[in-house]
């Protein structure tokens, strides 16, 4: 069929065409915002695998300088076996309910 | 002498436009107003047209153009840019009419009368929403965008014989469910 034998229809669909259109005043605006928002979006989400790397190697470093300030003790002045259980009979006895 | 004239101008609009495009690669919010000040009105009709209501073409009109400084990185000729974008927009009102509830709604045989304008407008509404997506985007294209057939195939991105059947069934059944709808011998 040749587009002819359709003029009917074309002649239908053209009267309801939908020509007068006026776009929202702030329509050029709302695009712009959108797209900025879209693009802080990507930055910073090309942005978190460096701050979660940022994040750890901070991590990191406090716990080094957690394990480096600890006081460390002299072996020489810790206690000796012996002298471990000596002190431990120092302690006086707690009488027992028996006696 | 008027046809070159009409071809400078054309040339010097899309040379503007190549512009426009590579400055918003650069994130340039000046060029982004240009080219959407120069598309809108375009795209919104179109989109009006195939979804049949203003509000959803505005909004569709406006994921168009997001979707398009997104994606500008991907586009690999600056000319081809409107194409782009255009071809965008009725991609995503198909994929809107896709989405939509497939209405139940039954056409009304009509008194005998075709009515007045407003009427036909509402009544070629409501026939269209009888026509699956591909049909109904083939024939508003086509018949209410007036693009030509290779046009039609460059913005749907099939072939050329594909918009031509699909052209053709469509014709065929929208006249047959206006038939129905207004009656025989009412046809325009």
């Amino acid at each position: 069929m040749k587009d002819e034998q359709f003029d009917d229809i074309s002649a239908i669909l053209k009267g309801a065409v939908m020509s007068d259109i006026t776009p929202d005043a702030d329509f050029n605006g709302q695009v712009i915002r959108r797209a900025k928002l879209e693009r802080k979006a990507k930055s910073l989400e090309a942005l978190s695998p460096v701050l979660i790397g940022a994040a750890a190697a901070m991590i990191g470093v406090i716990a080094i300088l957690q394990v480096i300030s600890q006081p460390t003790v002299n072996p020489a002045f810790q206690p000796t076996m012996h002298e471990a259980s000596l002190e431990g009979q120092s302690h006086p006895v707690m009488p027992t309910l028996s006696e | 002498m008027l046809n070159q004239n009409h071809a400078l101008d054309r040339h010097e609009l899309l040379l503007e436009e190549m512009g426009w495009v590579s400055r918003i690669r650069q994130g340039d919010e000046i060029a982004m107003d240009c080219v959407v000040s120069k598309h809108r009105q375009r795209l919104i009709r179109v989109a009006a047209n195939i979804l049949r209501d203003r509000h959803e073409a505005e909004d569709v009109a406006q994921e168009a153009f997001l979707k398009a400084f997104r994606e500008i990185a991907k586009l690999r000729d600056d000319r081809a840019f409107s194409g782009y974008l255009y071809r965008i927009c009725v991609r995503l009102c198909m994929d809107r009419l896709r989405s939509r509830k497939a209405t139940s709604e039954i056409v009304e045989s009509g008194d005998g009368s075709t009515g007045t304008k407003i009427e036909t407008k509402i009544l070629v509404e409501r026939l269209l929403t009888k026509l699956n997506p591909e049909l109904r985007t083939t024939l508003v294209l086509r018949e209410m965008e007036e693009l030509s057939y290779d046009e039609v195939a460059e913005v749907m991105q099939v072939p050329v014989g594909t918009v031509r059947s699909r052209l053709h069934a469509a014709r065929e059944r929208f006249r047959a469910i206006y038939l129905d709808a207004v009656g025989e011998g009412n046809l325009l």
